[in-house]
């Protein structure tokens, strides 16, 4: 992974869970109040003012000029809020490009050897234009061998 | 690519300078790496400013050395961050939201009421086991909600924070993919262009050449694999075969169209040769067709050779496109229709093709001549052609015409063989249709400009007939006073030609150019533009109200005329007289269109000529009007009876109608004049010239004058009582010789040139017209008057035969004659009756000179005392001479004796007499009377003027015919006289009547005593005397006319004798006999005259006396037994 704003990452993400942590005990807090007496409502109390003070702190970081968040793509944002997993997400492209890219190598492949077969049936039946297909070749990556070969 | 997926994610920041620059001071130890990052980011974000989808990228090649490159994005995989979040902002945003959300909610719970047991509890602090209150439970629910929410919102951004640390390479990823997708197209399309170039490679062919077959064939002379078909040569045509197969085929065709065909050969197919192996159908005027057949079956169908046109223009040869079209269209209809369906055809397609050649033709002309004025629209098959392009504006009416193809079917829709569709022209005229237009064009030698200069004139005769017709409606035109001819041509609409005569001299063309449809009106002139211009841009419709402008224009065309003529013979046309419109309206007739003005100079400058020119007729008024400062009113208007409607304005028609005019309207100003008057008046005509014919007037002469025609003296009508006023004529005076008044024009006939003494009025340089007017007055005595001359004036004459005066009366134009006639009247009457007065004292009064004005008479010498008066004198005593003038109506005659007269004494009181009841007469009869008497005074008076130191004498009239003389003798030194004082001698000489005659009565009237003095005792023989004519009464005397002068000389003698101191000598026996050589006319003893002879003759001075007022005491005797003397003011 890459080490650059990983510190703004772990900085950021301690503070999200902060916030978590907050709401989860003010929700604890709520749950168990008036049972325990008059603790529970100072208990809350600053749970309130932790909670706030961790806004207070995703905020800050946040919008630091020096904090460097990284984007996220909208379809993501809505991925997370529908309730689903954004490795989802990621694998899914990962799984698209994987195939992409086996499918452009295939068809390089193929072309490749189509090209050459073409190559090879032009210069023979156009033998007039043969030094041209030799370039074309040359420059689609190919090489002239193929049409010496069939000269021969 | 295979290394495209990369784990590494140096190149995560690319996109964002700063951040690196942060990274570096955060995470020194990684500078290294983010120096090479740099460099390589920079490469990478240069290549990014480039558009994405940039075309090097596709030419890319793979990179040889893929390790160096796999920190790097590839150049030619796009970085997409396009619609990315910032996560910081993400973050941001949800922990102020959040923030928010627990202030609002703190806010809230802190509002919500709080249960009692809380509030206890909060005091006491001492625990309650449950407060399951409602308020409590609600304030938790909506804090444990918001709580709850709002975690499930920072949890959803933990995860997206903690998926974000993947979030580079996933970018990476993606951009892969993408890149990989496009790489895929690319494959796609190639393959795509391929199946093209396969696809367009068969054209690309060229077959190959057949070098076997071509190679036996050149070689050997024939290729054995290609197959033999075996075909026979036919035998070569020859001439004569061909002639009878024709000749066959003629035979045949001639059987079957009179056999087989006959009923089926439509009507227009009837005219047909047969030749050459064809048939030739002919339809006249539009094509020619020949036909053949192929089989001797009757069944079969012909077949189509040849078509020709015959019409023109039309193509001579069809090209050979259209021949072949044709050819298979004929032939097509000949198998299914037979002759009928190939003639329907071809006269449709004649038809089209007609009418398409107008179409062209028509887009010629329109591009050509008739350029902007047509517009050509091709309908389906018709076309229509408008003409007159804009001639009424955009939005007037249209006109145009369609020509297509009427069907020729029967109104009730049965077939009629007989009649076939032709060309059909529909004309809207103005927007509407016209459906019995008969428009005939030519079908055969097409013509599209003939078509429309066809419609076109009969356009044009419709409007110019229409204006015709309106105009022949006009009283003027329908009297046939002017001409009027309308000239139509069917096919050239420039020959139709509507000739208007407008004045008598002038004759107006319109027509209409055919092209632009306007108006043209000829000759032209200022008029006919100006009407010209109102054709053509103000009507919109001329076939209704074109006759208007003509009408303007023959109104403004008379109107001038009159004036250039009347302005020549001395009328001015003037500027309408500010009068009211309404008031106009009145007087001039419905349908006058202009008036015109004039004023003749020399009128009254109330009085117009007005010239109402209608399309009835021209008709002429005359008009009076009153200036009240406010405005101008007609007073009276006559219409000027003429007999034309429409009189040509010639100069002898003017000059004529200016005399004419102011006979009229002099004439009515008599009538006024007698109307005022109340005198009756009848009108006879009568005629003064031939162009002329006013009635006179004949009027009572008792009700115009003050004495009703009845002469004073002999209360008899002097007259006939009928006057008759006849005008005569008129009199230009130029403007130095004006007549101030009418009434100065009768100054007495001795004064030199009445017309001429006037000063010229100032107000009135342009001259005056006056006319001149004849009164004929009948006397019916004419044996009395026959003493009067021809002309007793200038301006009256008197025929003697029939008793008749005429009158010259002369007034302004405008003027009523009656106060003239009257005042001539008056002294006709004074003129009948001095006559009458002179004819009764014919004996003894002379008529020198008779005139209106005055009478001159003469007397003295008829009689015998002319030789007495040489006797006495010794000289020819003149005859006397009196004057009477009778000049003026208002004033007083006069009488007026020449120097030297001795009725110059009493000539006052004469004038009395003449201006007394007894007038004339009474003078006529004084005159003689008096006469002797009055010379003898006469003779006293001068006779002392030479005794002046003795005394004088002096004469006083007591009244015309009674005197006193009185002597004053002044004492002398010889006289013994008590008294120093002048003696006074008075005598009385009085005209008394006895038995019928005058006699003079003398006496002395200072009678000194009973006894007398001396020098009535000088008076004795005197008195005592008598002679002829005269008688001695003893103390005074009496005398007749033709003796009182002795009788006076005698006495006179006496007193002379006295004053001079002797006695005369001389008996009254030898006076008598010596100064009495008449007869003695016997006379009765009236009183005794008494004379004394010796009286001493007093010297009295002379003093001349006058007969002047101051002089004459007014002691006028006031009744004497024969006169009566009223004295007149």
């Amino acid at each position: 992974m890459a080490p650059i704003g990983q510190v703004d990452q772990q900085a950021i993400e301690g503070q999200l869970k902060d916030v978590i942590q907050d709401l989860y005990q003010i929700m604890v807090q709520v749950s168990a109040y008036d049972l325990a007496g008059r603790p529970t409502r100072d208990v809350l109390e600053s749970n309130i003012k932790q909670l706030h003070r961790s806004l207070q702190k995703v905020h800050t970081t946040a919008s630091s000029p020096g904090a460097s968040l990284p984007h996220i793509p909208p379809e993501l944002i809505q991925y997370v809020d529908n309730g689903r997993n954004p490795d989802i997400y990621t694998r899914e492209f990962v799984e698209l490009a994987r195939r992409g890219n086996q499918l452009m190598k295939g068809k390089m492949a193929a072309y490749a050897d189509f090209r050459d077969v073409l190559a090879g049936e032009m210069g023979r039946a156009l033998p007039e234009i043969r030094e041209d297909v030799g370039r074309v070749v040359e420059a689609t990556g190919g090489s002239r061998e193929i049409l010496k070969e069939e000269e021969d | 690519m295979p290394g495209a997926i990369m784990e590494n994610g140096a190149g995560s920041y690319t996109n964002h300078d700063r951040d690196q620059r942060q990274n570096g001071v955060n995470g020194s130890g990684y500078s290294m790496e983010k120096v090479q990052d740099r460099g390589s980011e920079r490469v990478e974000q240069q290549q990014k400013m480039a558009p994405p989808n940039s075309v090097h990228r596709a030419v890319f090649t793979n990179p040889p050395d893929l390790q160096e490159q796999i920190n790097k994005l590839p150049p030619e995989i796009a970085h997409i961050t396009q619609g990315y979040m910032s996560l910081s902002t993400l973050l941001k945003r949800l922990s102020a939201r959040t923030h928010e959300d627990l202030k609002a909610k703190v806010l809230q719970l802190s509002q919500m009421p709080i249960p009692s047991s809380a509030l206890n509890m909060n005091g006491s602090q001492i625990t309650s086991v449950d407060d399951n209150s409602p308020e409590n439970l609600s304030k938790k629910l909506a804090l444990l909600n918001f709580a709850q929410s709002t975690h499930a919102d920072w949890v959803k951004a933990l995860v997206i924070t903690n998926w974000s640390r993947r979030s580079e390479d996933v970018s990476k990823t993606i951009d892969l993919k993408i890149y990989l997708d496009r790489q895929k197209s690319m494959y796609e399309s190639a393959i795509h262009e391929m199946s093209e170039v396969k696809r367009s490679l068969p054209y690309a062919r060229m077959p190959n050449p057949d070098l076997k077959t071509a190679l036996q064939v050149l070689s050997t002379g024939k290729a054995p694999w290609m197959p033999e078909l075996g075909y026979i040569l036919p035998p070569p045509l020859m001439s004569c075969d061909v002639l009878n197969t024709l000749e066959n085929l003629n035979t045949l065709l001639s059987i079957r169209l009179n056999l087989h065909e006959y009923d089926n050969i439509p009507l227009q197919f009837k005219d047909y040769t047969i030749k050459s192996g064809r048939v030739t159908f002919k339809v006249a005027g539009e094509f020619e067709i020949d036909l053949t057949i192929a089989d001797e079956d009757p069944e079969k169908q012909f077949w189509f050779i040849d078509l020709r046109f015959l019409f023109s223009p039309a193509v001579l040869e069809l090209p050979t496109h259209l021949r072949y079209y044709i050819e298979s269209r004929v032939n097509a209809v000949l198998l299914t229709d037979g002759l009928p369906g190939c003639y329907k055809l071809l006269h449709e397609m004649v038809l089209t093709h007609k009418i398409s050649e107008f179409r062209r033709q028509a887009s010629e002309l329109a591009r050509g001549k008739w350029v902007e004025s047509l517009k050509i629209e091709a309908l389906n098959r018709a076309v229509s052609i408008q003409y007159w392009l804009d001639r009424y504006g955009a939005k007037g009416p249209k006109s145009w015409i369609v020509l297509g193809v009427h069907s020729g079917r029967r109104k009730d829709g049965r077939f009629d063989p007989k009649s076939a569709s032709h060309l059909f022209v529909r004309w809207f005229r103005d927007g509407k249709e016209i459906k019995d237009a008969d428009i005939r064009f030519d079908t055969v030698s097409l013509s599209a400009e003939a078509l429309l200069k066809t419609v076109i004139a009969k356009h044009v005769a419709y409007i110019l007939k229409a204006i015709h017709e309106k105009l022949q409606s006009k009283p003027l035109f329908a009297g046939n006073e002017m001409a009027l001819e309308i000239t139509t041509s069917i096919d050239e609409p420039s020959e139709t030609v509507l000739k208007v005569q407008v004045t008598s001299k002038q004759t107006i063309s319109v027509s209409v150019e055919p092209i632009t449809g306007r108006f043209i009106v000829g000759p032209g002139s200022l008029h006919n533009m100006r009407a010209e211009y109102g054709f053509n841009s103000k009507s919109t419709d001329p076939a209704n109200d074109g006759h208007s402008y003509i009408e303007q224009l023959r109104c403004d065309t008379a109107a001038d005329e009159i004036t250039t003529h009347g302005l020549s013979v001395g009328w001015s046309r003037i500027r309408r007289p500010d009068l009211k419109a309404d008031d106009l309206k009145q007087v001039l007739p419905k349908d006058t269109l202009q008036v015109a003005w004039f004023r003749r100079p020399g009128w009254r400058k109330e009085w117009f000529i007005a010239v109402s020119l209608s399309m009835g007729g021209d008709r002429w008024w005359l008009i009076e009007t009153l200036n009240q400062p406010p405005e101008l009113t007609i007073t009276s208007h006559l219409e000027i009876p003429i007999r034309a409607s429409a009189p040509a304005p010639t100069y002898n028609f003017l000059s004529t109608l200016g005399i004419f005019a102011a006979a009229v309207v002099s004439h009515y100003a008599n009538l006024k004049a007698l109307h005022s008057q109340h005198a009756f008046y009848v009108l006879k005509s009568s005629k003064t010239s031939s162009s002329i014919s006013l009635p006179s007037i004949f009027l009572k002469l008792s009700e115009l004058l003050p004495s009703r025609n009845r002469l004073k003296r002999t209360r008899k009508p002097w007259a006939k009582d009928i006057v008759k006023v006849t005008f005569q004529g008129l009199e230009s005076t130029p403007p130095a010789a004006v007549p101030a008044s009418p009434s100065q024009l009768e100054l007495p006939a001795s004064t030199p040139a009445p017309d001429a003494i006037e000063a010229p009025k100032k107000e009135d340089q342009e001259g005056t017209l006056i006319t001149v007017t004849e009164a004929r007055i009948v006397v019916p005595v004419p044996a009395t008057l026959s003493i009067l001359k021809e002309r007793v004036d200038q301006d009256i004459a008197f025929h003697a035969e029939s008793g008749t005066f005429a009158c010259r009366l002369r007034s302004r134009v405008g003027e009523s004659v009656i106060p003239v006639l009257t005042e001539r009247a008056i002294r006709i009457e004074r003129l009948v009756e001095f006559v009458e007065v002179l004819h009764k004292h014919s004996t003894t009064l002379r008529c020198d000179s008779i005139s209106l004005g005055k009478i001159i008479l003469l007397y003295g010498t008829s009689t015998g005392s002319l030789v007495e008066a040489g006797d006495s004198i010794g000289a020819v005593i003149p005859q006397y001479k009196a004057v009477v003038d009778f000049g003026a109506v208002s004033s007083t005659m006069t009488i007026s004796f020449e120097k030297g007269n001795p009725h110059l004494l009493i000539a006052d009181r004469l004038a009395r007499v003449l201006n007394g009841n007894e007038g004339l007469n009474g003078v006529a009869q004084l005159l003689p009377l008096t006469l002797p008497a009055l010379r003898a005074l006469d003779t006293i008076e001068e006779a002392w003027t030479s005794l002046s130191d003795k005394g004088d004498v002096l004469v006083f009239v007591r009244a015309v015919d009674w005197y006193r003389f009185s002597y004053s003798l002044l004492p002398t030194s010889i006289q013994v006289s008590s008294t120093t004082s002048p003696r006074k001698v008075v005598f009385d000489l009085k005209l008394q009547q006895r038995k019928g005659e005058p006699w003079w009565f003398v006496r002395r009237v200072d009678h000194p005593g009973k006894e007398g003095d001396d020098i009535d005792a000088l008076l004795k023989p005197v008195w005592n005397s008598s002679g002829e004519g005269y008688r001695g009464m003893r103390v005074n005397a009496v005398a007749q006319p033709n003796g009182i002068e002795e009788l006076l000389g005698k006495l006179d003698d006496v007193l002379r004798a006295f004053a001079s101191g002797y006695k005369p000598m001389h008996t009254i026996g030898q006076g008598q006999a010596s100064h009495t050589p008449r007869q003695v006319v016997p006379v009765a003893t009236m009183a005794q005259a008494q004379a004394k002879s010796n009286r001493p003759v007093m010297s009295i001075p002379k003093q001349r006396q006058q007969p002047t007022p101051n002089q004459t005491q007014s002691q006028g005797m006031s009744h004497s037994s024969q006169m009566e003397v009223v004295e007149i003011d």
